[in-house]
């Protein structure tokens, strides 16, 4: 009974009174109300506006026409407008091949700097630059790289025999000549990232590779990928998501075009802006949130559950 | 020293012209638009006062009443940010205490800042440039002042400005926009679809002058195409949207045909339309690289640079005769663009242009009045008021103005030839905008190769239709 009245003194002690706990509940609610206040004002209300704007017509040229209208816009992509799937399946072909070199270039360039080789910083530095640089400032520096009548690289490609090629300015190529820009910019961000992964591995981990004489793809495959497997996890999801709202860079270049060969998901959105069709947009924009969610969520499941058998596999091989 | 006005307009255009060839366009840009302006009437400001009442029009009064802060919107650059500026020390000497604050934005998006800025009631400007194709837009939330009774008061100035200023421009500021409208804005800039050709290589392959028909625009196309010498026979604008758009709208009106008809159909799959899109693919075979990715600045620059020769419908632009710009300066010609060879073509350029309003949620507004209206006197007020308006780049819609400064910037009289045939470049309907971004991506799909032109005419009409039927034009 002492014990029990014992504890019950300490639990009253350790519980605060009821006016206690009123006061500190205000605080708490006075201290997060601005933060409550702005992101209602700057998320939640205009998510809600927008979300409201995709059931309606709404011309940012004429507000007057503004009434509702059921599920029109969503029939109108998704069933009459030819440039939707486009814009789609272009967002993706974008996000794999571009996230997927860059991870390769990366890797390997992150390899090769992971020596004890003298230069070594000195390169780090200069990799890191096109991180740097201004999507806009690049995308123009690009734009003129490609021009097709004088720009440098037809110049550079027919002083050694090639024959031109017609870049940004061709159905066929503009997609593969943005994606150049892309890679060029953000690889060295993979490299810096994988290398720091690769310079946390454990250097008995590397001695005992060497004493077991593990080479070459064996120590790729069976040491640093699975070492710097989070490393990597991390690095494609920060891609993906950056590639997939990707808009300065295109809209510098190609503005989607020509035609809609660079029309991303993005660059159309602003483009149906551009018309003022401002339901047709949320709609638009709705429906891209939604199917990018939608993949996201799947990869990131495929990358959870390889990284969680990974971790259970490492404690059964030591 | 200066005896009469004339002389003066003469004297300063000689030393502009002396100045313009000496100076960098680096140098140009980073001079004050009003105190280059000043010096080049009279060596310095205090000259040009003095000289100012030997300049004085007609319409000079001056008014130490009236009082305010106007702020202007307009977009930076030569043709629209200069102008406004170079308007300042001859604007304070009639109005000393006005304020006036030029705020020149980027162009980019300009439609869209406009209508938005128009539509959020803003009361931070009290007049901002727009397009006619506008009007009916900003009209149609009440963001504009009627002019009229403002006009009325002054009858002198007002009938030498709609004498100077061609009906088909001035219509266009009215709203309804037809000439018993009433006058929403006044429009001190002006342009519109020109051919532009380089007589050098005209004069080489034997071509006797521009072209008359598209027929003969093809022919000449076909004639100076050599991508093998990087020369290409074509370019114009075709980037995707409004741009391309407007490319197939010159074509559909060069062949005497509509955007709609008058209950609002859309008139593309019809036989002027298949014609104007054949001509117009035509003329794409010859085209330069950059033609379909191209808004005005990447066309001027490949028609500067000699790589592209001849752009029969290019929108006008004082670059091409500015030789900081172009080595071909003097080689280039500008001319009417263009008609089709049926029986019921006929001239007629697209009409680009820019006017100013009075905002109607903004406080000052008879300053702010006065100002647009300064702007657009021409001489009628006062010379150096043309003259500083053309020697700080701007283009004017003045007539009068574009035949005097001929000899500063040859293609004005192209220009002017051209502002009295024109017409709108989109429909006058609050969604200009709209079915003009529509009209182009199938446009551009089809110039791009994913589309047929029977697809495309097709899906033209019916977006068309979509959006007129959203929009209730068929209720």
């Amino acid at each position: 009974m002492a014990e029990l009245s014992a504890a019950q003194r300490a639990a009253s002690v350790a519980t605060p009174r009821p006016r206690a706990r009123l006061r500190e509940n205000q605080v708490a609610w006075l201290l997060i109300t601005p933060t409550i206040i702005i992101l209602v004002a700057l998320s939640v209300y205009p998510l809600i506006w927008s979300g409201a704007m995709a059931f309606r017509v709404e011309n940012l040229f004429n507000p007057k026409i503004g009434k509702w209208v059921g599920f029109r816009n969503f029939d109108f992509l998704l069933f009459n407008d030819d440039t939707f799937w486009k814009t789609i399946w272009l967002t993706f072909v974008w996000c794999a091949v571009v996230v997927s070199v860059q991870l390769v270039l990366g890797f390997l360039l992150a390899l090769l700097m992971d020596t004890t080789m003298r230069a070594v910083g000195v390169l780090r530095t200069l990799l890191v630059i096109p991180v740097f640089i201004s999507p806009v400032a690049m995308g123009l520096t690009w734009r003129f790289m490609f021009e097709p009548v004088s720009g440098v690289i037809n110049y550079l490609i027919t002083s050694v025999g090639f024959d031109r090629g017609a870049w940004h300015t061709a159905t066929d190529t503009a997609l593969v000549a943005v994606m150049i820009a892309e890679i060029w910019q953000w690889t060295p961000f993979v490299t810096l990232i994988m290398l720091a992964g690769m310079q946390g591995i454990s250097p008995e981990v590397i001695e005992a590779a060497r004493l077991d004489r593990v080479r070459g793809w064996t120590y790729l495959q069976r040491i640093v990928i699975p070492l710097i497997w989070p490393v990597i996890t991390v690095v494609i999801l920060l891609r993906v998501v950056d590639s997939m709202r990707i808009f300065d860079l295109i809209y510098v270049i190609t503005r989607g075009g020509p035609g809609t060969a660079t029309l991303l998901a993005s660059v159309n959105t602003y483009s149906i802006f551009q018309s003022g069709r401002l339901g047709v947009m949320a709609a638009y924009g709705f429906l891209i949130v939604i199917l990018i969610n939608i993949v996201v969520f799947a990869f990131l499941r495929v990358l959870y559950r390889q990284e969680k058998a990974s971790r259970r596999r490492a404690p059964a091989r030591a | 020293m200066v005896t009469d006005r004339e002389t003066l307009a003469k004297q300063a255009l000689a030393e502009g012209r002396r100045l313009r060839d000496e100076l960098t366009r680096r140098r140009m840009l980073e001079l004050s638009a009003a105190t280059a302006a000043a010096a080049w009437v009279g060596g310095n400001i205090a000259e040009a006062r003095a000289a100012g009442e030997e300049t004085h029009g007609p319409g000079w009064y001056t008014d130490d009443k009236l009082t305010g802060k106007v702020v202007m919107y307009t977009f930076a650059g030569q043709r629209w940010g200069l102008p406004p500026k170079a308007m300042l020390p001859t604007f304070k000497e009639r109005f000393p205490n006005v304020e006036v604050e030029v705020v020149d934005e980027p162009v980019g998006e300009a439609y869209g800042k406009i209508q938005m800025r128009a539509a959020s009631k803003s009361d931070a400007f009290n007049t901002q440039w727009a397009d006619h194709n506008q009007l009916s837009a900003l009209v149609n939330i009440g963001a504009m002042v009627d002019m009229d009774p403002w006009l009325a008061k002054d009858p002198g100035w007002t009938e030498d400005y709609f004498k100077d200023v061609p009906a088909n421009v001035t219509v266009g500021y009215r709203s309804p926009q037809t000439p018993e409208g009433h006058t929403y804005m006044l429009a001190s800039d002006s342009n519109a679809k020109l051919q532009y050709y380089r007589k050098d290589l005209f004069e080489k392959a034997g071509i006797k002058g521009p072209a008359t028909t598209f027929e003969e625009a093809i022919e000449i196309a076909k004639e100076l195409h050599a991508p093998d010498r990087d020369q290409y026979g074509f370019v114009t604008t075709a980037r995707r949207g409004l741009f391309a758009g407007l490319e197939l709208y010159q074509m559909v009106r060069s062949y005497g045909g509509v955007w709609f008809n008058d209950q609002w159909e859309p008139q593309f799959n019809t036989e002027i339309g298949h014609r104007a899109f054949s001509t117009l693919l035509k003329l794409m075979e010859y085209r330069h690289p950059v033609t379909i990715n191209a808004a005005d600045d990447e066309v001027n620059a490949v028609l500067a640079k000699g790589s592209a020769v001849f752009a029969p419908f290019e929108w006008g632009t004082s670059v091409l005769n500015n030789k900081d710009f172009t080595e071909f300066a003097s080689v280039f010609g500008a001319a009417v663009v263009p008609k089709g060879e049926t029986p019921e073509s006929k001239h007629e350029p697209l009409m680009g242009g820019f006017g100013q309003y009075v905002n109607a949620f903004a406080k000052d507004q008879d300053a702010a009045f006065e100002f647009i209206k300064h702007m657009n006197s021409g001489d009628y007020t006062d010379s150096r008021i043309g003259l500083d308006y053309v020697m700080n780049t701007g283009q004017p819609a003045r007539s009068s103005l574009l035949r005097k400064y001929a000899d500063v910037n040859p293609y004005f009289i192209a220009l002017a030839d051209s502002i009295v045939v024109c017409t709108p470049a989109f429909p006058w309907i609050p969604e200009a905008f709209t079915v003009a971004e529509a009209l182009g991506n199938d446009v551009v799909a089809v110039i791009a190769g994913e589309k047929d032109m029977e697809t495309a005419l097709k899906d033209i009409d019916a977006a068309q239709r979509q959006i007129m039927a959203e929009s209730g034009y068929y209720d």
